[in-house]
């Protein structure tokens, strides 16, 4: 009993100690200095912590103020507040209060602040990156401020890639400009006049898919500042200067309009400076597989000049060019769905080359050696017109394009060395197309219609003399190649919804009518027929069923294409006609899964068969270089090939941390493989029917990642490459594996307002295995820093570095270091620049490389120390 | 009696919404003074938000963005759009230079206007607890007056940062919509961005459940030059009240081409048509 007691008392002080007591608080707040009443004072009840809010209110005209709040607690705090009077805190306890407030007057304190937009957010499945954020006061186009933004890379020839994968559209505004030539717009925008730079998740760009299909390549949009929309943007730039071996200019005049209904972009430029004119209106890939497209590239050519190489130093100190180059996009908003385009480019290009190679052939028990110095000189005249009509409606889709080009290289090189000799080709392609693909929502169904034609000619020319020819004792060669092609893609089919369910069935017929003549003069190759007269018709007849199931995370696509070429060509030799029919399926299976907003993957397999050029159909030997053959075989060449890939992507907008990597495994089946050959003087490249597989392993990573810290920008990037394949020369066969490593890093950082620091290093390594033979790592080692000083608004003053190292099978190891500065004084009317280039006058360039049984050495002429005075006006 | 700034907003409002032939007076006719303006007090704190709405529930993805500033002063306070704040400033300087033209005047306020966003102003008399709106609805400014609302806002433990200030979690219901504030005990104000009120602190974020409308802080700084907070005034404002205003938007937004010839301010060609028929409607208040 005395402890039910206890228990009761206990039980009843523990209920009176938590239970809540009601209180209420009141008086009038007086200002210490003049006495008067203050409105407006904020009163709240806080816990003792000031961490709970009990209750609050606001002091009326009059100063007074009531608090009804309940507390649980012994003790709690009451607060005043208000700006421009200090606070004043007052512990009460659990009883009704009645409390009058001197409130003394102070300086307002409170912590001033300001942020800036964020450098990067996301609305939807729009990545939007404020240009400013990323811009540095040197970068004068928005290609140069693309470079910097997390998540995005832009190759060598100006292709631009998101998170892996090319961007599906380059838009202006929303407006497709440029279509696949938007490195003009990125090389030519002034990156001031952009303020957002956006990037369209999935992006589907026909509206009456949307919703319907996925995409998984994304489209980027450059928003420009309010104010510069209806303006007239206009550059202006024009410099002189010279050389060790001549006077050197620069000149570039630009101007874009954008306008609601229309917008506008030109260019004019011209430089011997070294600036690469012609990968500026090169035609980007917008799509992951150009020939899932229906648009074939163009036709290669039909001759080998020895190519301008590609060193790894910046471009400009190894192009002899001069380049000019004038382009007009139009386009033209007829109505909200519809757009009217014409784009204009014409190039004229002039390069040269000095190129000293030694090159040595395995000819099975002893070695060739061959020495050249080659003095190369490319002239490429080069018109494209491009009209096209788009209407993206949603419940319509048209795009028609008709394009014109043409293009008129001439390539002449003089060679001496282990053979004198002058070579020259002529090597016109011209190509009329009409492209039209045509979508329409019927119902719930959509039916699609896509056409593509094509009629291109490449009458190409070789002309050699030679001082000693051995095979025929004649200095004279002349080889003339005429090939006529006539291709189109026909494709026709619904795509319709059934839950979650999407199923296309399609039909197509291709056909690809061509011709090839050519004929070698004299004939150098006794044995060999020197003239080639060869008919090719090839007839594709396919379906096309597909099945994709979507989920809320994940994706599933089959698609199982069947189809029935029919190959009929005529190489009027005794054989005769050949016919060749088959019947072709190409499975593919890809499936997505999203994990978060910021993880998702992809795996995917396909299978492909291809037919090879008909070129290599032809039989009779063509001569492609001075001193290189090739011989095809009657035989249709079958290429197929299992692709399985497997990719995972990491993308935070918030962190502004973007991540990717992707491993694929590719096994090629040939049929058909080049055996070359090598002669005192000639290398003859002959295709035999013989199996034979392929093998490729990929693996590529990215990883971009942005601080606001003193805008900080990383990027790392790293590849490697394994290729097993079989090799055929002279008449030995061996297998080679070929590894090939590449890794880069690029830091971008401003460490004050007065510098900025550029740094961006990039590895290369090979190495090939055969039987027997191991070689160790060739390596290409660049590094390029650049330091970038504002002492005032009106200066700026750059420090370049280069410094370039290889490892060499041959030599000892080259280590080269290039040094340029450029100084700019900035006025409200113009900018002017003075740069010296290559200040320690580096004059050659040397690197080998090695194929398991053949070693090539060359050595490259550089640009010499020059200095240049330019002036750029905004019009 | 038209003057500049009645223009700037006629164009505004004709250039963003429609593309054909409007009759209107000539520019050069207009006096060269601004609206007339009654200053209300003095600005001693200045709070910008960016202020984040989604016009058409048809396009989500679309959010407009309009930098408001809410400016403090000691019996009113004014949220405003903050371009058109600076936009008036540099137009009343303009206006002292007599070599620019009339047009050249008003094309540089459009200029600076373009995309500007929200138009809205809402100047809140704290001392006599009245809250005056302005509210641009096609070619026509509704103005009206209310008793300042009531939220009944329900504090919560919840915390965060923001732009430095520790903030306390407060959510309420208001004509329509519910709202999360996140508010800031050591700035004790209770004037806040839009019509929102009476959190004991100022509102540093604000949004609705559907994220169609938020406002968030972007800076905060004290005013230490002269910096009046006014009010302009045309007398082709439509006085009116809030609820004849929410019908008049609705109308505007369903008819706008109605809406434009029952205006009075524009003539249009019998025969001619606007291109769009039906405008966005997602108003903040909606009921």
């Amino acid at each position: 009993m005395k402890r039910l007691r206890v228990g009761i008392c206990l039980l009843l002080w523990s209920v009176n100690s938590i239970a809540q007591i009601h209180i209420v608080c009141e008086g009038r707040i007086k200002d210490a200095e003049t006495g008067l009443a203050v409105s407006d004072v904020i009163c709240s009840a806080v816990s003792l912590n000031e961490v709970d809010l009990l209750a609050y209110t606001m002091s009326d005209k009059d100063g007074q103020y009531q608090l009804h709040f309940s507390a649980t607690t012994d003790s709690v705090l009451l607060r005043f507040a208000l700006l421009g009077y200090k606070t004043v805190l007052i512990p009460i306890g659990k009883t009704a209060c009645r409390q009058d407030i001197i409130m003394e007057p102070s300086r307002i304190q409170l912590r001033e602040v300001t942020v800036k937009a964020s450098p990067v957010w996301t609305k939807g499945d729009t990545i939007n990156y404020r240009v400013d954020a990323f811009r540095g006061q040197q970068d004068r186009v928005i290609g140069d401020v693309l470079e910097k933004i997390p998540g995005l890379k832009v190759g060598e020839k100006g292709t631009i890639t998101y998170q892996g994968k090319p961007i599906n559209r380059f838009y202006i505004e929303g407006m497709d400009l440029m279509r696949n030539k938007y490195g003009i717009a990125t090389r030519s925008i002034p990156a001031d006049v952009i303020e957002q730079v956006q990037i369209l998740e999935n992006h589907q760009p026909i509206k009456l898919l949307r919703e319907r299909e996925f995409s998984e390549q994304a489209a980027l949009n450059l928003k420009l500042k309010s104010d510069k929309i209806g303006q007239f943007v206009g550059n202006a730039e024009a410099g002189a200067g010279l050389s060790d071996r001549a006077g050197i200019w620069q000149g570039k005049l630009t101007g874009m309009e954008i306008m609601r209904r229309w917008q506008s972009l030109f260019t004019f430029k011209t430089n011997n400076i070294g600036d690469n004119l012609s990968d500026e209106l090169s035609d980007q890939r917008l799509e992951l597989a150009d020939l899932l497209d229906g648009v074939p590239s163009y036709p290669s050519d039909l001759m080998e000049p020895e190519n301008l190489q590609t060193l790894p130093v910046e471009e400009k100190r190894y192009m002899w060019n001069q380049s000019y180059s004038a382009t007009l996009n139009q386009l033209w908003r007829v109505n909200d769905d519809s757009q009217l385009r014409l784009s204009l480019a014409y190039l004229k290009d002039r390069n040269k080359q000095h190129i000293e190679n030694m090159n040595r052939y395995w000819l099975g028990t002893e070695e060739l050696e061959w020495n050249t110095v080659s003095r190369l000189r490319d002239d490429t005249h080069m018109g494209e017109a491009v009209f096209s009509w788009t209407t993206n409606a949603s419940a319509l889709y048209v795009d028609e394009e008709l394009k014109l080009y043409g293009k008129w290289d001439k390539v002449t090189s003089d060679i001496t060395g282990s053979q004198q000799v002058g070579q020259h080709f002529k090597l016109p392609l011209y190509l009329v197309q009409n492209k039209l693909d045509l979508l329409k929502s019927m119902g719930k169904k959509n039916w699609r219609f896509y056409s593509f034609l094509r009629y291109g000619g490449q009458p190409q020319h070789l002309s050699v003399v030679a001082d000693t020819v051995d095979i025929s004792g004649i200095g004279l060669l002349k080889q003339n190649t005429n090939r006529q092609q006539f291709y189109t893609l026909n494709r026709s089919g619904f795509s319709w919804t059934k839950g979650k369910s999407l199923f296309k069935m399609g039909v197509s017929f291709t056909a690809a009518l061509e011709n090839l003549k050519s004929g070698l003069n004299p004939g150098i190759f006794e044995t060999e027929r020197s003239t080639n007269r060869l008919g090719w018709n090839r007839w594709e007849y396919g379906i096309q069923p597909e099945y994709v199931l979507k989920g809320e995370q994940s994706r599933l696509e089959i698609a199982v294409p069947l189809q029935i070429l029919d190959l009929s060509a005529n190489p009027h030799i005794n054989a005769g006609k050949i016919h060749y029919t088959r019947l072709w399926a190409f499975p593919s299976w890809r499936f997505y899964h999203t994990f978060s907003p910021y993880w998702s993957s992809k795996i995917s397999y396909g299978m492909r068969k291809e037919l090879g050029e008909m070129s290599d159909f032809a039989e009779g030997i063509r001569m492609v270089d001075f001193r290189t053959f090739r011989r095809g075989i009657a035989s249709p060449e079958q290429r197929l090939s299992h692709t399985f890939s497997v990719a995972v992507s990491y993308r935070n907008p918030l962190r502004i941390m973007f991540f990717n990597l992707s491993a694929i495994y590719r096994l090629q089946h040939v049929n058909q493989v080049s055996v070359i050959s090598f002669g005192e003087n000639y290398t003859l490249h002959r295709r035999i029917n013989k199996n034979s597989n392929r093998r490729y392993w990929i693996i590529n990573g990215s990883l971009g990642k942005y601080w606001d810290a003193w805008k900080t920008n990383l990027a790392f990037d790293a590849g490697y490459t394994r290729t097993l394949f079989e090799q055929f020369q002279q008449s030995n066969q061996w297998n080679v594996i070929a590894h090939g490593l590449h890794m880069g890093a690029q830091l971008d950082i401003g460490p004050t307002d007065w510098s900025r620091l550029r740094l961006k290093a990039e590895y290369a390594g090979n190495k090939i295995e055969t039987s027997g033979y191991t070689s160790q790592w060739l390596s290409d080692w660049k590094t390029r820093a650049a330091a970038y000083f504002f002492p005032s608004s009106r200066w700026q003053f750059a420090l370049k570095g280069e410094y370039v190292q290889n490892k060499l099978i041959e030599i000892p190891d080259l280590r080269l270091f290039f040094m340029d500065t450029e100084l700019k004084y900035i006025s409200s009317y113009c900018e002017v620049s003075l740069i010296c280039g290559n200040i320690l006058n580096k004059r050659f360039y040397s690197s080998s490389s090695y194929d398991g049984r053949n070693s090539y050495s060359s050595s490259y002429d550089l640009r010499g120390r020059s200095l240049l005075v330019s002036c750029a006006f905004k019009l | 009696m038209k003057n500049i700034c009645l223009f700037t907003f006629l164009m505004l409002a004709v250039h963003v919404l429609f593309a054909q032939t409007i009759r209107m007076s000539e520019p050069n006719a207009l006096p060269r003074k601004m609206s007339p303006q009654d200053t209300l007090d003095v600005a001693y704190l200045n709070i910008h938000y960016r202020q984040m709405v989604r016009e058409d529930k048809l396009f989500p993805e679309e959010l407009t963005e309009t930098e408001m500033v809410l400016q403090i002063g000691t019996k009113i306070a004014k949220y405003a759009n903050y371009r058109r704040l600076l936009s008036d400033s540099i137009m009343a300087e303009e206006l002292k230079r007599p070599e620019l033209s009339t047009m050249e005047i008003v094309n540089n306020s459009l200029k600076r206007m373009k995309k500007a966003g929200d138009n809205t102003v809402i100047v809140k008399n704290y001392q006599e607890g009245q809250y005056t709106t302005q509210r641009q609805i096609i070619l026509n400014r509704y103005v009206y007056t209310e008793n300042k609302p009531v939220f009944d806002w329900t504090v919560t433990s919840d915390t965060l940062t923001v732009l430095g200030y520790p903030c306390k979690k407060a959510v309420c219901l208001f004509r329509g919509r519910r709202y999360t504030a996140w508010f800031a005990p050591d700035i004790p104000l209770m004037e806040e961005p839009w019509k929102f009120n009476g959190l004991p602190g100022l509102i540093m974020k604000v949004e609705d459940v559907d994220k169609d409308y938020s406002f968030e802080a972007t800076a905060l700084y004290q005013v230490n030059w002269a910096s009046p907070i006014y009010i302009t005034k045309m007398k082709s404002d439509i006085r009116t009240t809030r609820e004849k205003s929410m019908q008049a938007e609705k109308a505007g937004a369903n008819n706008p081409e109605a809406a434009i010839r029952n205006s009075g301010r524009v003539t249009m060609k019998e025969n001619e048509s606007m291109g769009r028929k039906r405008l966005p409607y997602n108003p903040i208040e909606l009921e």
